[in-house]
This record gives C-alpha cells, sequence and structure tokens, in this order.
C-alpha cells in the first residue's frame, strides 16, 4: 500500500509538472519582491559609497559593521525580511493548496488553470482558517514543550552539572517537539483533503477527522511524510555542498548558485507535489468513498 | 570597623609562627628549580601553606612574607590586599560598582578573608594594630585593605619578615574566584601586600603605598617575588598552579599536600577538581598543561595549538617567555565564571561541549589568557591604574596572533555565510559604542564609572594600536614593541613610559615623517577622547568652456589639446574632532588615479582638477590606515553609483530566505 501510494506520488509529480512550475513561479515571485525591497533599502543605504562594492566580494564584517552603526542592521534586516516573507509565502503556499488538491484529485495531468484558480479561490479561506488552528496548536504545543524544560531544569535536582546534559535535556524536548509538530502537520495535510474531497467547511472538523485518520493508519501516513522529508532534506542538502550563496566571491559564481538553487526549489516543489498526490492515494484507498461529509456542500 | 571587630575574630589568637611552614623549608622542598637566577627584583616572597576545606569551601592558611624595601624611604607601616572581603557583604565597593544581578549576593554565596594573626619577625604581635584603610573612597563597609603598622621603622634595603594566619572562604564562582560544585578556582586569596612607590616612580609625587581597594572593574597590581606554596586537599583532587609543581606527599586522613614554587611572579592562583584530565604538551622547553573538563576532552589540542601560536609568535616578536611552565585550566560549566582569566604562569579559558571549529572563542580566549603573560606578567603595568597598558595591548596583540594564525577575515568566526576577523571585532568594539567619547583611554581606570568604559579599554586601545601600525609600519611598530617590553619587563611602566619609547625610536626609524615624535598623535588618542570620521562630502564637475586655467593645490592640466575640459572639485572632511594626516585617492574616467596627501590640520580640504576626464570617484584614506575612523563607509564617492553589490546582497539573502520560507510552507 504505502509503496503504491508513494509510486502514485513520483507519477503524479511527473505529470503535472506544469503545476509544479506554476507553484514555484508563486514562490519566485514572493522572493523577487523581498529581494527587490532589501536591495532598495541598501541601495538608499550607502548609494554612492565604492567602499560597498566590497559586498561583491562575499561577506565582510567591517562592512556589515558600519552598515549596521548607520542604522541598517544586518541582523535585523535578515530576520526583518525572514519575518515578512516567512509568513507571506506560508499563507500563499496555503491558498493555493486548494487549487493543488483540487487538481490532482481530479486526476487529469491536462489540466485548466481555470480550475487550478477557482478551487484557489473557493479553499483559501478555509486553508487559512485550517493553518491558524494549526499554528495555535503547535504554539501551544511549544509553549507546554517550554513549561515542562524551564520547569524541569529550574528544579534543583534536574540543574545539569555540564553544558553536555543541558544540551542534551534541551535536544530531547526539541526533538519530542518536533514529533508532535509532524503529527499536527501531518494532520493538516489530511484535514485539507479531507476538505476538498468532501467539500467540507468546518476546518475544526475536519483536523480532528485528519487526526483520527492519522491515528489509526500512523504507518502509511508517516511512511509518506518521511519519505517526502527525506527527498526534501536530500535535495536541500545537495545545495549545501554545491555552495551557500552568501561564499560565492564572483558574479559567475552567484548566477550558478542562483541557477543551481532555483531548480533545488523547483525539485522540492516537486516532491512536495508528489508527497500530496501520495496522500490522496493513502486516503482514497483507505477511506470508503461512502464516507460523506456531514456538513452542507460547498 | 576593623578596629572594633578585630578582637572578636581572634578570642584564641595564636601568635608562634607557623610549624607548616617551618616543616617546608626544612623539608628541602625549596631545592630543584626554585631560586634560580633572578630575573625580576624580587621584593615581596611568599611562603604559604594552605589547606583546602573542599564541604565549607574554606580555606586555613599561614603565610610568611618577606618584603624587601627597596625605596629610599623609611616604611613604617605595610599595606594588604585582602581581595575576597570584596564578596563578603552587598555593600564592598567592588559589588557597589556593579549593577543588575551581578551586585546581588546570595546568601551562603559570600566570600571573606580573615587576618587572624600577624608576627613579626622580631616575635612581636602586630595584630592588635592592624586596622582597615579605605584610601580610594572611604566606603566603610569595604574591607579590602588592611594598613599593619612595624613595630620598628624598616630604612631604605632593610628587609621584613611577616608571618601570618588568616581563614578565607571561597564565594561561588563570579568573576575571577570561587567554587561550583567541586571546581575551586582559588584566586586573589590570600593577604598581599601591596606596591611601595617612592617618589618619581610611575611619575609620582611622593613617596607611598599603591594599595587600591578592590573595585569592580579593574585588576591587580603587585610586586614581583618568588611563591613556594604548599597546597592540602583531598587526594582524590586534581591540583593546577601558577610555577612548577616541587612535590606531592600523603597528608593522612585522605589528604596530600602538594606544593608549588612559582619564580619572578607577581601572584599565585591554584585551581583544583576532581574532574579534571590532564593533557600534556611541550614547547621549547615549556610544559603545557592543560586542566580540562571530560566532557570537552576532544577540544584540547584546540587550547594547545593556540597557546603555541601565541607562544612561537610573542617569542619572536617581544622576547622569550622565560617560565618553565603553562597552566590552561578549562572551567567547569557551573564555574564558567573563573574563565577567561589570566594569573602568571596560569590561565584560564573557556569553551562549550560541541564548539564548532569555525567558532574560534576557545583559541581566541587562549591566545588572549597567554598573551597577558606578557603585559600583565612581565610587564606588570598597574592595572587598577592605568587597564588599558595591559588589557589594551593584550587585546592588540591577540588581534595580530589570530589574524596571523587563521586569517584576518576569519579568525574569529569561520562558518559557511559568516565570518569575522579578530582584528575587525576590535574596531567595530570601539566604532560601534554608544559614546566613544565616553572617557580617554588613559583616564585612571578605577574612577572611571560609565559601563561602557571596558571598550575603550580593550577596544580603542587596541584600534588606536593598530591606527599606529598602519600609520608608522610594522617593522616599526615591532621594533618600539620590543624595545619597550625588553626595557621595561619587571619594572611596573607608566603609559608614558610607552609614549616615550615611540617618541625616541619612531623619529630614529622615520625622520621625514616623524621626526617631532608622536606626541599630537597620542595627545589625541590616548589622553583625550577626539573621534575621527573622515568622509568624502562632495564630489562636482563641470565642463570648461575656455581651456586654460589651472586651480588650487594637485590640478594638473594634461593637455590643452582642443578636447573637451573639466574641471572638478572633490571636498573631504573630517567630521570628528581628531587631526590625523590621511591620504585622497581620486580616480578620473580615463583611469588615472592621482594620491594627494590631507594633513588634516582643518576640518575639510577641496581639491580641485582641469583635465579632459572627469573625476568619477574618490576614497579618503584608500589604505584604511587609520581604523579609529568611525564609519568607513562614508569614505568613499562615486559619481557613477553602482546597484550591483545591493543587489548582489540582497540576492545572496534572497536565496537563503527562499529555501528557508519554502521548508517553512511544508505546512501550508
Amino acid at each position: 500500500m504505502i509503496w503504491r501510494c508513494l509510486l502514485a506520488g513520483s507519477r503524479a509529480a511527473r505529470s503535472f509538472w506544469s503545476l509544479a512550475v506554476l507553484l514555484y513561479l508563486a514562490n519566485l515571485l514572493v522572493m523577487a519582491a523581498v529581494v527587490w525591497i532589501l536591495a532598495w533599502i541598501l541601495a538608499q543605504s550607502a548609494d554612492s559609497s565604492p567602499g560597498l562594492a566590497i559586498l561583491v566580494d562575499g561577506y565582510n564584517a567591517t562592512v556589515f559593521s558600519d552598515l549596521a552603526e548607520q542604522g541598517l542592521s544586518y541582523g535585523r534586516t535578515v530576520l526583518g525580511a525572514f519575518l515578512v516573507a516567512a509568513p507571506l509565502g506560508v499563507i500563499l503556499t496555503t491558498a493555493l493548496s486548494g487549487g493543488t488538491i483540487a487538481v490532482l484529485a481530479a486526476g487529469k495531468s491536462r489540466w485548466s488553470f481555470w480550475t487550478f484558480l477557482a478551487a484557489t479561490i473557493a479553499y483559501a479561506g478555509r486553508f487559512l482558517r485550517l493553518l491558524l488552528l494549526g499554528m495555535l496548536l503547535l504554539l501551544a504545543l511549544g509553549a507546554v514543550a517550554a513549561v515542562l524544560l524551564i520547569g524541569l531544569v529550574a528544579v534543583a535536582g534536574w540543574a545539569p552539572e555540564t553544558e553536555k546534559g543541558l544540551l542534551e535535556i534541551i535536544g530531547a524536548g526539541v526533538v519530542a517537539f518536533l514529533l508532535c509538530a509532524i503529527v499536527v502537520w501531518t494532520a493538516m495535510d489530511y484535514a485539507r483533503l479531507w476538505m476538498v474531497r468532501h467539500r467540507a467547511r468546518s476546518s475544526r472538523q475536519a483536523l480532528m477527522k485528519a487526526f483520527r485518520f492519522v491515528g489509526m493508519h500512523p504507518v502509511a501516513a508517516g511512511a509518506i511524510q518521511l519519505a517526502g522529508f527525506t527527498m526534501v532534506a536530500g535535495v536541500a542538502g545537495a545545495q549545501l555542498l554545491f555552495g551557500i550563496p552568501w561564499e560565492m566571491g564572483t558574479l559567475e559564481g552567484i548566477v550558478a548558485v542562483v541557477l543551481v538553487h532555483q531548480s533545488a526549489v523547483l525539485l522540492r516543489t516537486g516532491i512536495r507535489l508528489g508527497m500530496i498526490a501520495s496522500q490522496l492515494t493513502l486516503v482514497t484507498a483507505l477511506v470508503p468513498s461512502g464516507e460523506q461529509s456531514t456538513e452542507p456542500s460547498a | 570597623m576593623f578596629g572594633r571587630e578585630f578582637p572578636t575574630l581572634i578570642p584564641s589568637m595564636n601568635i608562634h609562627l607557623v610549624l607548616p611552614i617551618s616543616l617546608i623549608l626544612s623539608s628541602g622542598l625549596l631545592a630543584g628549580p626554585a631560586l634560580g637566577s633572578a630575573l625580576s627584583p624580587r621584593i615581596a616572597n611568599y611562603t604559604i601553606a594552605v589547606t583546602l576545606d573542599v564541604e565549607g569551601k574554606t580555606l586555613e592558611g599561614h603565610e610568611e612574607l618577606s618584603w624587601h624595601n627597596t625605596s629610599p624611604d623609611t616604611i613604617t607601616s605595610l599595606q594588604f590586599h585582602l581581595y575576597l572581603n570584596g564578596f563578603r557583604n552587598k555593600h564592598s565597593t567592588f559589588l557597589r560598582g556593579r549593577r543588575g544581578p551581578s551586585a546581588e549576593l546570595s546568601p551562603g554565596d559570600e566570600g571573606w578573608i580573615d587576618l587572624l594573626s600577624v608576627i613579626s619577625q622580631e616575635n612581636t604581635d602586630l595584630t592588635p594594630a592592624v586596622r582597615f584603610v579605605r584610601p580610594d573612597d572611604g566606603n566603610q563597609d569595604d574591607s579590602t585593605v588592611v594598613e599593619i603598622p612595624l613595630a620598628r621603622a624598616l630604612l631604605p634595603g632593610d628587609s621584613v619578615v611577616l608571618a601570618m594566619r588568616f581563614r578565607a572562604r571561597l564565594p561561588r564562582i563570579r568573576e575571577r574566584t570561587g567554587y561550583a560544585g567541586t571546581f575551586f578556582m582559588v584566586a586573589q586569596w590570600f593577604p598581599k601586600i601591596g606596591v611601595y612607590e617612592p617618589a618619581g616612580f610611575r611619575g609620582r609625587q611622593q613617596g607611598g603605598w599603591n594599595c587600591h581597594q578592590f573595585h569592580h572593574a579593574t585588576e591587580f597590581y603587585a610586586d614581583f617575588g618568588v611563591y613556594t606554596v604548599a597546597i592540602t586537599l583531598p587526594q582524590h583532587f586534581v591540583v593546577g598552579a601558577s610555577g612548577v609543581q616541587l612535590a606531592e606527599s600523603p597528608a593522612g586522613d585522605s589528604l596530600k599536600t602538594v606544593t608549588f614554587c612559582a619564580e619572578d611572579v607577581h601572584d599565585f592562583a591554584w585551581t583544583a577538581s576532581p574532574d579534571f584530565v590532564v593533557v600534556r604538551e611541550q614547547w621549547r622547553g615549556v610544559a603545557l598543561r592543560v586542566l580540562m573538563q571530560k566532557q570537552r576532552l576532544a577540544q584540547a589540542s584546540r587550547y594547545t595549538a593556540s597557546a603555541i601560536a601565541a607562544l612561537s609568535y610573542l617569542s619572536s616578536h617581544l622576547g622569550p617567555y622565560p617560565y618553565p611552565s603553562l597552566t590552561i585550566v578549562d572551567p567547569a560549566f557551573r564555574g564558567s565564571g573563573a574563565g577567561g582569566m589570566e594569573y602568571p604562569t596560569l590561565i584560564t579559558t573557556g569553551t562549550l561541549w560541541g564548539m564548532p571549529d569555525g567558532v574560534r572563542f576557545p583559541e581566541e580566549v587562549t591566545v588572549h589568557e597567554f598573551t597577558h603573560q606578557y603585559w600583565y606578567g612581565m610587564v606588570a603595568t598597574n592595572e587598577t591604574e592605568e587597564a588599558w597598558m595591559d588589557e589594551g595591548l593584550t587585546t592588540y596583540y591577540t588581534a595580530r596572533i589570530m589574524d596571523e594564525t587563521y586569517g584576518p577575515t576569519r579568525s574569529l568566526l569561520d562558518l559557511p555565510g559568516l565570518r569575522a576577523g579578530r582584528g575587525e571585532r576590535d574596531r567595530s568594539g570601539y566604532t560601534r559604542m554608544r559614546d566613544p567619547r565616553c572617557a580617554p583611554i588613559a583616564a585612571t581606570t578605577w574612577k572611571v564609572k560609565d559601563p561602557e568604559f571596558g571598550r575603550i579599554v580593550y577596544y580603542k586601545t587596541a584600534t588606536m594600536l593598530a591606527t599606529l601600525e598602519r600609520m608608522i609600519g610594522r617593522s616599526a611598530m615591532d621594533s618600539v614593541m620590543r624595545t619597550y617590553f625588553g626595557r621595561w619587563r619587571f619594572a611596573h611602566p607608566a603609559g608614558r613610559d610607552l609614549v616615550a619609547t615611540f617618541n625616541t625610536l619612531v623619529p630614529r626609524l622615520n625622520p621625514d615623517r616623524y621626526g617631532a615624535g608622536l606626541d599630537w598623535f597620542f595627545e589625541q588618542i590616548l589622553y583625550d577622547t577626539v573621534t575621527c570620521d573622515f568622509e568624502l562630502e562632495s564630489i562636482s564637475t563641470e565642463p570648461v568652456q575656455d581651456p586654460g586655467g589651472t586651480t588650487t593645490r594637485g590640478a594638473t592640466l594634461d593637455t590643452l589639446q582642443s578636447v573637451a575640459l573639466y574641471t572638478s572639485a572633490v571636498t573631504v572632511c573630517q567630521r570628528g574632532s581628531a587631526l590625523l594626516p590621511t591620504t585622497v585617492r581620486v580616480v578620473f574616467e580615463d583611469g588615472k588615479e592621482v594620491i594627494e596627501e590631507w594633513d588634516g590640520r582643518s576640518s575639510s580640504m577641496l581639491l580641485r582638477y582641469t583635465r579632459p576626464a572627469r573625476v568619477i570617484s574618490a576614497e579618503v584614506d584608500p589604505e584604511r590606515r587609520v581604523l579609529l575612523d568611525l564609519n568607513l563607509l562614508n569614505n568613499s564617492r562615486t559619481t557613477r553609483p553602482s546597484n550591483l553589490p545591493a543587489w548582489s546582497f540582497a540576492a545572496r539573502l534572497g536565496l537563503i530566505l527562499q529555501s528557508a520560507v519554502q521548508l517553512l510552507a511544508v505546512a501550508g
């Protein structure tokens, strides 16, 4: 069953390559906006200083230090860019999931953009509510983990003698949190599938159903998730081996990194698409078609 | 306060001379490396027997001090530091100087030292006359300095021998000393005599004791001598100390006594823990002994490699390291407050389990603390009054050693996508201060209350020296510093002595440029708070209708042919108040470059050119010699700005963000 699902995912990733390209372009659009804003801020900071040209040659602590002194803190810029880009990226991806699942569920490789767009619009609100619910759940989970961790460390008996002991405790807490988070993420994936398959409106009910499904089929759901994560991590690792953008000192090098990097992003988008297709296959195989939502149709 | 309390502290005072010391002296343990040929004046010589009570965190000590009056004055009293009393109560001068949590003293965490008895060599009991003095602030809650009137005045050239008993309790680790579990860092732990400075010494008007109270932002100052210290503690403890180990013998009841001797040093510190793992290394006759925490054993080679790099560099650039040993202490996790400190021939470092190789914190701390062996250890300036002479010079050499060993742009951090050099950090440590004018470098250290003054002492001094090095040249700098070190080691110089060395040597090495000496530089940067910020204010160009004239300095008329001529004006200015010379590089569109000298005596300079090519860019201090410049980005200007750097930076950041966001969006 698991193998069949993964094969189906792999076939879907190939068949729906144009959908992967569309999702990649959406990601690129957000990033292009962020890059443009960053470039603008930097150009304003030291517009006619050849000293800034040293940035072309790579990281230079002296330049960054002086930029920071002028109010352009490197850390704040990175954090600010991330805080803007991350929610935008997540929201966009979430919103586009409706169209993605609808196209995959239809199973026709010659899909219509308008079908995609209509489903995206139809499910965007519901999926964003689901996202909010999932995030709240994760936040609560994180808070509980933090309280437990702080409680344990604060209790004199648990205070570690070595930093290794402290790191082990923190590491165990982080791993436990991540495992819980993966369960929540997985459930959110299946909740979206549920909502599209059954045209359900209630994100809470969908999430409950998804938790139940994951609880009943943990091995299959976990295997698909693990396969997806492994492939994504593999691509990210290969990307790092090729080179970190920061380290490239020449324009040719930067162009090469950009090309490799974009290929990796596209590849990961395809992997994600395959994952959703695998999950869809699993749900279709395991949930009897007679099981319907109790809610009215959208 | 001491006068009132003292009688009750010692109800049954033992006035007999201390037995353990006599045993040590008669046992012949002082043979071997002790009492070799003297490198220093050996004014204050100590023989101490101390017992560590591991449970009570206390020390019981017997100290015999032999002090030699090398001054032309007759001495009637001696002054001693009791540093541990800085942690006796939260109203001590030390803790009053602290702010926030570090000013607190939790019950049970106190440290203190009581002087139980003082007996002179004539067997006169001096104890009743002992009194606390507060020469700096009169704080009655501070008991870090005592004065002991002598029974007989000490004539020039005479010596006095005092036998003292003391009891001390170590604080929970803070700053430089104390305990954490079974880790003990025992520093500033015994009654330590101050320095008697005669008139004329370090610029003093009158002779007197230099024995300051313990202040939160300052360190130490003491005379050289020979220390012989016998430490009694549980047998399973591993001990490290200043100097070399002479003997180890059982002391009954699962105890042992380990005896160390340190010659030509001005302090003695030791450490003990049952958890130390000993790693040994050797470099040209210097025995390195690293006391590692077990879980960080893999990082021992980082300590030894960086210590050897520093030994090698300083031996060749300043002078040989004359001691036979160096002990490197890796403090316990809970005792990390003891890390990053220097004592004679013993340094404490610091790292964390799993520290990546590219984060060169352990190397940096090791190099820094070892470099102190030269300035704090041998030159031995007064850290309480002129901290910059030790910390600043040490920081400057730390950057030199780190940058030379690991590379100037990656000697501090060398991680994928994140690099920084140690020298770069020194400069930014100064330029990013909230107020770089808060105090002169040479301000009397213990008097300055500004919490950022430490950055002046460390980073501005280092940046000042790095600037000086770029101005006079590396070889001239090395020559000056080698001469200064050779002339003043074991001699307690003052800041003016270092300046005088520059003023003597630099004009000889470079009479054309610095014939008048460097007072103009030091008076601004060392003794004043002026700042430097060169700025390339503007570049303007306009076509010349009637070719012909040339204008002010630097102008050149290359051709009178019938080509278009342009008049270009370049304005440079000094946004700070420093008067420092520099150069300006002007680049024309035909590729020609002109280097102009700017004496820096005015706040701005206008350069005008009439040439068949426009000025397209100009830069003040293009070789980046004046690292004291607060902002290097405004040093240059171009009429043809390129967006390429900004786009390059943004694109790189964007690529990283794109991946991060995509991975995060797996939830979406």
